[in-house]
C-alpha cells in the first residue's frame, strides 16, 4: 500500500534549538497512527509541521521533506490554504468559534464560497454524525457553541474539521482536557472515521494508543525511536528506550 | 503588640484612601450638580429646537437648534470618515504587521497622534482641508479635522480589541484553510466587535465636545438658520459656549444660556456612555453563550 505521507529526514528548528532530528517515516493511509512519547519530545511540533501551523513563528525552520501526493508540502510555493483543507487539525484545547453550532461546522465551507443550501445541510448532518454529536445537538443547531460541554465542544471541532472533507486528520492530544466518557466517544468516532481518512493522533496516553492505534511512533528527545504496527510494538518493542517508556520507567 | 500596630496601620491607610475617594466623588458630583442646577432653568422645547437670536440688550433668546444640529452633523461625518479607516488600520496593525520596525514606527505615530493637543489638529485642519484641499471654512473641513482627532482612538482600541482575541481561534480558522483576511474578518473581528464599538463611542463623545479643531476650520458663532450644505459654516455646541462667555455683547446675561448648552452636551455624553455599557454587557453575554 502506498504511504499517505512520506516523511524524509525532517529536522525542525526554533531559532538555533533543534526540536526534531531527522525524522523519517511513512504513514499508511486510512489508518490510525499514534505519536507517543514523553512531554517535550517534539510530538506536537511534528504534527504541526505537517499542516504548517508552525509557519507563523518567525524563528521556525524546517529541513527535509514531507511528501503528500507526490509533492513536498514544506516547499515555499506549496499553497498553504489548500494544504490545510486537505490535512485538517483538531487541537488540544477545544477551540470552537463563538458562533452557532451550524456556523462552526460550516465555516470551512463558507470561506471557500460554497453556498448551495442543500449541500451545506447534508454536510452539516454528516459531519456531526461522524463526530458522534448529531443526536445530542440536532434540535439546537443555532445554539452558541460555547454552551456545549468541553467534550461536546471537542467533538464539534472534529465535525468542523471533517466538514471540509480532509484526506488526513491531525489531532494534537485531543482528549487531554476531557473526561473519560467523552474521551471514549471521541475514540469510537476516530475508529469509524479512520475507515475513510488517515488519522495521526498525538497522545501522552499509552492506553489510548493501545485502544485505537493501528500504528505507533515513539518519539524521544526529538528523535523517532521506533515506528511500527501497534500490537507488535506494544507486545515486543525492538528498542530498549521504547520498552522502558511503555513499562513506565519514565515519561 | 505587633498585631495591634498592623491593625492601626491598616485603619490609617483605609481612612486616607476613603477620604481621597470621597473628595474625588464630591468634585465630580459638584460638576454635575452645578451644570444641571444652572442649566436646567433655560431648557425647554424652544431652547432645543429654535434658532438663536439676541434681543436689543444682547441677551440671547430663542434656542440652540442649529448648534445641536451642527455638532451632530460634524460628529457623524467625522465618524463616517474615521471609523472605517481606523478599524481597518487597527486590524492591519494587529493581524498583519504586529512586529518589526515598520510596526514600531506606525504604532509610535498613532500614539503620538493621540497625544497631540487638539488645537494643533485645528491648525493642521485649517492648513490642509480649508486651504490646500480648498474646502474653505465649512462643515466638511471641520468634519475631516475631527476625523483625524478620532482616528488614533479608534485605531488603538481596534488593535487592542483584536489582540485580546485568543490565538486559538485564529489557529482554528487557519487549520480549516482560511486566509489571513478571512480569519481576521470572519472570526476575530466579530469577537472584538463590542470592544471596538466602545472605542467608536468614546471617540464620538470626544469629538462632539471639542472646540479647538473646529475653531479654524468652519465653526461660526452665529448662524440664523439650520445648516443646509457641507460647504457652509456651522454652529456647534462647545464653540457656542465659548462664544457666549467670551465675546457676546452681554456676557453676564449669556451665562445661563451657556449652562443650558453645557447641560445638553453633558447629557449627550452621558447617553453615549450608557450606550457603551449596554454594548459591553451584551457582548459579555454573547461570549458566555447567551
Amino acid at each position: 500500500m502506498e504511504a499517505e505521507l512520506k516523511i524524509e529526514g525532517l529536522s525542525v528548528y526554533f531559532g538555533k534549538k533543534k526540536i526534531l532530528d531527522s525524522i523519517s517515516m511513512e504513514i499508511p493511509p486510512k489508518s490510525i497512527t499514534a505519536i507517543i512519547g514523553p512531554s517535550g519530545c517534539g510530538k506536537s511540533t511534528f504534527i504541526r509541521t505537517i499542516n504548517r501551523m508552525n509557519d507563523r513563528f518567525e524563528d521556525f525552520h524546517a529541513e527535509g521533506s514531507i511528501i503528500f501526493k507526490g509533492e513536498n508540502v514544506l516547499s515555499k510555493d506549496y499553497p498553504i490554504e489548500e494544504l490545510r483543507r486537505k490535512i485538517g487539525m483538531v487541537f488540544q484545547k477545544p477551540n470552537p468559534f463563538p458562533k452557532s453550532i451550524r456556523e462552526n461546522v460550516l465555516f470551512g465551507l463558507r470561506i471557500n464560497g460554497i453556498k448551495d443550501k442543500q449541500k451545506l445541510e447534508t454536510i452539516l448532518k454528516r459531519s456531526l454524525e461522524a463526530a458522534s454529536l448529531y443526536e445530542q445537538v440536532k434540535d439546537n443547531l443555532s445554539m452558541n457553541a460555547y454552551k456545549l460541554s468541553g467534550g461536546q465542544q471537542q467533538r464539534l471541532c472534529m465535525a468542523r474539521a471533517l466538514a471540509v472533507e480532509p484526506e488526513i486528520l491531525l489531532l494534537d492530544e485531543p482528549t487531554s482536557a476531557i473526561d473519560p466518557i467523552a474521551t471514549k466517544q471521541i475514540e469510537e468516532a476516530l475508529e469509524r472515521i479512520s475507515k475513510d481518512i488517515t488519522i495521526v493522533i498525538v497522545t501522552h496516553n499509552i492506553q489510548q494508543a493501545a485502544r485505537i492505534a493501528d500504528y505507533i511512533a515513539f518519539f524521544y528527545l526529538g528523535k523517532l525511536v521506533e515506528f511500527g504496527e501497534a500490537e507488535k510494538m506494544l507486545n515486543s518493542p525492538q528498542q530498549k528506550l521504547t520498552d522502558e517508556y511503555l513499562t513506565g520507567i519514565y515519561g | 503588640m505587633n498585631f495591634k500596630k498592623r491593625i492601626l496601620k491598616e485603619r490609617i491607610i483605609f481612612t486616607i484612601i476613603s477620604i481621597l475617594a470621597i473628595a474625588i466623588l464630591i468634585s465630580i458630583f459638584s460638576i454635575f450638580f452645578i451644570i444641571v442646577s444652572k442649566g436646567i432653568r433655560v431648557i425647554n422645547l424652544t431652547f432645543l429646537t429654535s434658532i438663536t437670536s439676541f434681543d436689543f440688550k444682547g441677551i440671547p433668546t430663542g434656542g440652540i437648534g442649529p448648534a445641536i444640529m451642527g455638532t451632530f452633523i460634524v460628529t457623524a461625518i467625522g465618524l463616517a470618515f474615521s471609523v472605517p479607516i481606523g478599524i481597518l488600520a487597527g486590524i492591519y496593525l494587529s493581524e498583519y504587521k504586529s512586529k518589526g520596525h515598520l510596526f514600531n514606527v506606525m504604532r509610535m505615530m498613532v500614539s503620538n497622534l493621540a497625544g497631540v493637543p487638539s488645537v494643533v489638529h485645528g491648525l493642521f485642519g485649517m492648513a490642509v482641508f480649508t486651504i490646500i484641499f480648498g474646502f474653505g471654512l465649512s462643515i466638511l473641513s471641520a468634519s475631516m479635522t475631527l476625523a483625524i482627532l478620532a482616528l488614533p482612538i479608534i485605531i488603538m482600541t481596534t488593535e487592542n480589541a483584536m489582540k485580546d482575541v485568543p490565538i486559538d481561534l485564529r489557529e482554528a480558522a487557519y487549520a480549516l484553510g482560511a486566509k489571513r483576511w478571512q480569519s481576521a474578518f470572519f472570526v476575530v473581528f466579530p469577537v472584538a466587535f463590542s470592544k471596538i464599538m466602545t472605542g467608536v463611542i468614546l471617540a464620538s463623545a470626544r469629538i462632539a465636545g471639542e472646540t479647538a479643531p473646529i475653531l479654524f476650520t468652519g465653526a461660526t458663532l452665529y448662524l440664523a438658520h439650520y445648516p443646509t450644505a457641507l460647504n457652509e459654516q456651522f454652529m456647534a455646541l462647545p464653540y457656542m459656549i465659548y462664544g457666549l462667555v467670551t465675546t457676546s455683547m452681554n456676557i453676564n446675561a449669556s451665562v445661563p444660556f451657556a449652562f443650558g448648552i453645557a447641560l445638553v452636551l453633558v447629557v449627550l455624553i452621558v447617553i453615549m456612555n450608557i450606550a457603551i455599557m449596554i454594548v459591553r454587557s451584551k457582548s459579555r453575554k454573547s461570549l458566555q453563550g447567551g
